[in-house]
């Protein structure tokens, strides 16, 4: 999780918690901008969820 | 998975400078393939996902509407800022979104003439399945996710992937045409404002 969480230290369009319970938190800023789509932001929302039964159009 | 916003709001501006020149075909050619992929992996998201909402709500909306719940705090609008009264096309998804969770007609009249909806009216159409006093949407969110938490692992990932598949599917279908129509239509935005500016500036040239 660490290399994650540093990555998304970087970024200003989504912040991503982790509760005790495992229930992930996206916390998106309050104002859109183009990174808010960028290639690598937009496959880390999927990507805790996806695993190996990625089906579908999924092209990240 | 709870999706919420920052500092008492979902999204509630958009920075448009940040897109640069979305009349160059390079630059919306990224627009919309970023734009596509950003719903499909929503929608792929194979967890229940609660959308947690307060404030405004008035850029990208539709990124809640692909949440299985939406609970909204009473304060919290829904709106689309940045499309048909700016001049382009709501064709990134919004009313693909809008039109599956409350029918064709209310997506329509709303993307047309978009007006901040409440919290009520949203809950109404049945966009919003719960309403809850300011400031507790999250807390709200948070119980539902340990209810949802108690249901085994793969029935929770499967009943998300079963809700989602209609959405899913028409998001397939329609978003991609509807990002190359405002792509479209952001070109011709632009375009005309600078044929507008362009006669100030040979004046301001020859003064």
């Amino acid at each position: 999780m660490r290399l994650q969480d540093d990555y998304f230290a970087a970024y200003r369009s989504l912040k991503l918690t982790r509760d005790a319970n495992g229930v992930l938190v996206a916390e998106f800023h309050s104002t859109a901008d183009r990174s808010l789509s960028r290639r690598k932001i937009i496959r880390s929302l999927s990507m805790p969820f996806t695993g190996s039964r990625r089906t579908g159009r999924t092209r990240s | 998975m709870i999706l919420t916003g920052a500092g008492g709001e979902f999204i509630s501006e958009i920075d448009f400078s940040s897109f640069g020149n979305v009349a160059d075909s390079g630059v919306w050619s990224q627009v919309h393939d970023e734009g596509v992929q950003i719903l499909e992996n929503l929608a792929n998201i194979r967890v229940p996902v609660i959308a947690a909402i307060e404030g405004r709500a008035h850029v990208h909306s539709e990124y809640a509407l692909l949440s299985s719940v939406i609970v909204a705090a009473e304060g919290a609008t829904f709106h689309d800022v940045p499309h048909f009264t700016g001049g382009i096309v709501p064709g990134d998804g919004i009313f693909t979104a809008w039109s599956y969770r409350a029918g064709a007609g209310r997506a329509e009249a709303f993307l047309l003439n978009p007006q901040p909806l409440t919290a009520r009216t949203a809950y109404e159409w049945g966009v919003v399945a719960e309403v809850v006093p300011n400031g507790t949407a999250l807390r709200r969110a948070r119980e539902l996710a340990e209810l949802y938490l108690k249901a085994p692992e793969v029935t929770r990932r499967n009943t998300r992937v079963h809700f989602m598949q209609p959405l899913k599917e028409r998001i397939v279908r329609e978003v991609g045409y509807g990002l190359s129509l405002e792509g479209a239509s952001a070109a011709d935005l632009v375009k005309s404002m600078q044929a507008k500016s362009e006669p100030v500036a040979r004046k301001g040239k020859s003064a």
